[in-house]
């Protein structure tokens, strides 16, 4: 539905706009031009060359939405609106040569300002620590619960989950033991007649780990949570606070 | 049954000992780890193929894989008659050396959603313990049964929509540990050296290549610029093992050309980092380029030499950086040596002085478009120069280039491309744009002898013992040079560039010259920009393997 209103919009877009142009241009050079990717506009990388090239605007607007069918081009469309990828679809169109502005498009921008940000740090925390283990707002890994939609629970709730996992489990630990003894405990991610697949939670970032049923000496519940309990020792009380905040702050 | 049973054992638990590669001379026979020796020689002691013999040389077989995109980078590994070579989107196999027969495969499984801006591309595994191991496009390491190729652990290090980066360089085995870097140096982000347990996967250690608050160097980032400071980590180091030290090149600083926002000498970003082995804990480093703001990396190979300086031999360790300029360094204490250039067009620095330092930086000004040579694709790319013990020279390849760079402020965004500017390839200023492979005195950069090339010559080097150096070039040819003259002896067309590394090995007494084939990369795309033909040039996705007639 959403892929169909930009489409709809894409229909608009009017090649003499030089502002949308010159709005996309500063998007293209940001997030398509970078690097290696399609090069200083549109002049080639390890994406191809845009510039001096003729393009169906709805292909257009489909492969920077979605990302390329091959898989070699990520999608944008959870890091721009419609109206930027319609501007930068605009600016693509005008290195064509059929209309627009000049490739050559002036850009800046300044660095966001310091000053102390619980929620900055808090995102900090949570992404050397946590998101190994737990998604939160679509980034990070899922072998914990996914993490959005705390905003409305209690930050001493939120803080017992964190420092004390085992009073409130949500997963049930596995154990596995192999028939060569080692005990493998944590997350079971995948079991099926040939194999059992765990995330092994005794260090950080998880080992998944294949374990084949010939090699299978038990499977048991564990009795601990597969998340460590050694967050009180591994974080400072201010990251801490600043985590739950974040955790908080969030939709 | 219960005889051959015992064999097969008896194999296993040789082929699970990483000191194999302590004495890799030993057994010339195999190709045991990325540079075949811990030193990145890249040098085979074979001798059947000689400059007598190789205009004899012909195809044995050729194995292709169906994955293209992004082309062929890897190094080949042998062990005791199988090879083991990985693709883009990181699908392994394991070939019978002496025929080309696939023994296995593993399909990694492509990730959805995949979104860095860095490539799927793979440079190789690691083959030790009775594991194979090699790190993927979405920033996981994984360990395969070498006999089966199945699965036995994978690690996602970091989620790659956190942090923007992903595994390309093959990791370094290291008795009990699987060391593994990192890219996203041109992205907001901290970069990282790993290493992990080789039989569990859990992590052992981390080097955070950018210091942290309260630790030594973080002082060298201006206010919090070291969170989004880049320093990747993305090619395979080398490791001495009487000093138990592992050498690694951290890349370049982000954002690349606007430096402003990290004013400092952003330690330890284009510097060469000196880690024990099994702490992690660094032991020395020398910066190459301190506050980098043209995007150069000192990730390349360490190449750890045993060397007379002005009558006294000392432990040397050779690298390459980006920017085109050799650095050698002491390698038990970091102490600079001597420092030379593989290019003509270098213009971002006049000179450097007897202490290492650079005199006459120059930096291109924010908004302001400036003619730095050689390009952001390097005075060299990543592919490996090679150590000739007979002539005592090194031999690599350098790129005669420039660029229209345009430096600007950016905000970072975590996880996200973080270059700071844009540039534009431009043609040589000093003579022609093209490619050249040479042979240096390691320790003057004297050179010898130089081989011209149309184009720049992209795949790494190997050397034998039979007096050759062997590479490959961008429209498809395979070729040996003499080692003592440069002159080239032998070629063969095999259809499509070359961007891997070369190596050889022996089965039954025949000696077998193995190359990586397939066109592609981040830095394959940008020729067009000099030469416009380039974008025609084809992919693959294959190894050629040559032997003498039997």
């Amino acid at each position: 539905m959403w892929l169909l209103l930009a489409a709809a919009a894409i229909a608009q877009v009017n090649l003499e706009d030089s502002a949308a142009v010159a709005r996309g241009g500063v998007i293209f050079a940001n997030s398509c031009g970078v690097g290696y990717c399609h090069g200083k506009a549109g002049a080639a990388g390890r994406g191809p060359r845009l510039a001096g090239r003729k393009f169906d605007r709805e292909y257009l607007i489909q492969v920077i939405t979605t990302g390329s069918s091959n898989g070699n081009m990520p999608g944008f469309a959870k890091t721009y609106s419609a109206e930027d990828i319609r501007a930068v679809t605009a600016y693509i169109l005008s290195l064509s040569g059929t209309g627009g502005a000049s490739g050559e498009v002036g850009t800046a921008s300044t660095p966001a300002g310091a000053g102390r940000d619980a929620f900055a740090a808090g995102r900090a925390v949570f992404e050397e620590r946590c998101s190994v283990c737990h998604v939160f707002q679509g980034k990070g890994v899922e072998i914990g619960p996914d993490l959005t939609g705390q905003s409305q629970r209690r930050a001493e709730d939120i803080r017992r989950d964190i420092l004390d996992p085992g009073a409130r489990l949500s997963i049930d630990p596995v154990v596995v033991v192999t028939k060569s003894g080692e005990r493998v405990a944590g997350v079971k991610k995948q079991e099926n007649r040939e194999l059992i697949r765990v995330y092994d939670t005794s260090s950080l970032p998880p080992v998944l780990r294949t374990i084949y049923k010939d090699q299978v000496q038990s499977v048991g519940r564990g009795s601990e949570s597969p998340m460590p309990g050694n967050f009180g020792k591994v974080l400072t009380p201010q990251q801490l606070a600043d985590l739950v905040a974040f955790l908080k702050g969030g939709p | 049954m219960r005889l051959r049973h015992a064999f097969i054992f008896a194999a296993v638990l040789t082929a699970q000992d990483p000191q194999r590669i302590v004495n890799a001379d030993k057994e010339p026979h195999n190709w045991l780890t990325y540079a075949r020796t811990y030193n990145a020689h890249r040098y085979s002691p074979l001798s059947q193929i000689t400059t007598a013999n190789v205009r004899r040389l012909v195809p044995v077989w050729s194995f292709q894989t169906s994955d293209v995109q992004g082309g062929m980078q890897c190094t080949p590994i042998v062990v005791d008659g199988v090879m083991y070579i990985s693709t883009s989107w990181n699908n392994v196999y394991a070939l019978d050396a002496a025929t080309g027969r696939k023994l296995w495969r593993y399909g990694y499984e492509k990730p959805r959603n995949w979104a860095t801006v860095y490539g799927n591309w793979n440079r190789g595994v690691a083959v030790a313990h009775g594991l194979v191991f090699f790190g993927t496009v979405d920033n996981h390491l994984l360990a395969l049964d070498a006999r089966t190729g199945r699965e036995v652990w994978n690690v996602n290090v970091e989620d790659v929509s956190q942090c923007g980066c992903n595994i390309t360089g093959a990791p370094l085995v290291v008795k009990d540990k699987v060391i593994v870097g990192t890219t996203a140096g041109d992205s907001a982000h901290r970069g990282y050296i790993n290493a992990f347990d080789a039989r569990s996967g859990r992590q052992v250690w981390r080097f955070w290549t950018i210091p942290g608050p309260g630790e030594p160097g973080n002082e060298t980032w201006k206010g919090d610029s070291w969170k989004y400071g880049g320093g990747s980590s993305w090619m395979t180091g080398s490791y001495d093992p009487e000093l138990n030290l592992v050498y690694w090149g951290v890349g370049n600083p982000a954002a690349d050309f606007y430096g402003d926002s990290r004013q400092g000498n952003n330690l330890y970003t284009d510097s060469t980092v000196a880690l024990d082995a099994d702490t992690g804990k660094l032991k020395w480093y020398f910066q190459e380029v301190p506050h980098d703001v043209w995007d150069w990396d000192s990730a390349y190979e360490n190449v750890l030499l045993d060397l007379p300086v002005r009558g006294q031999r000392r432990k040397l360790l050779l690298t390459v950086n980006k920017g085109g300029l050799v650095f050698v360094l002491d390698r038990t204490d970091g102490k600079f040596v001597a420092a030379w250039p593989v290019v003509e067009n270098l213009n971002w620095v006049e000179r450097v002085d007897e202490q290492g330092n650079l005199i006459g930086r120059n930096e291109p000004k924010p908004g302001v478009p400036a003619t730095i040579c050689p390009s952001i694709g390097g005075g060299r790319s990543w592919n490996h120069g090679a150590f000739h013990p007979k002539t005592g020279w090194f031999y690599t390849t350098g790129i005669e280039w420039c660029q229209t760079v345009t430096a600007r402020a950016e905000e970072p965004k975590p996880g996200q491309a973080y270059f700071g500017g844009e540039f534009t390839l431009k043609p040589a200023v000093k003579g022609e744009s093209g490619g050249h492979l040479g042979a240096y005195d390691p320790v003057t950069g004297k050179r010898q002898w130089v081989y011209r090339s149309k184009y720049p010559l992209l795949a790494s080097q190997l050397a034998t013992a039979g007096g050759l150096i062997f590479t490959g070039e961008a429209e498809g040819e395979f070729f040996a040079l003499d080692a003592a003259s440069g002159r080239k002896l032998w070629s063969f067309q095999t259809g499509s560039g070359h961007r891997g590394s070369p190596i050889s090995y022996a089965i039954k007494g025949r000696q077998y010259i193995a190359t990586p084939v397939g066109w592609g990369s981040a830095l394959a795309g940008l020729l067009p920009q000099i030469w416009p033909e380039a974008e025609q040039f084809q992919s693959a996705s294959s190894v050629f393997v040559f032997g003498l007639p039997e």
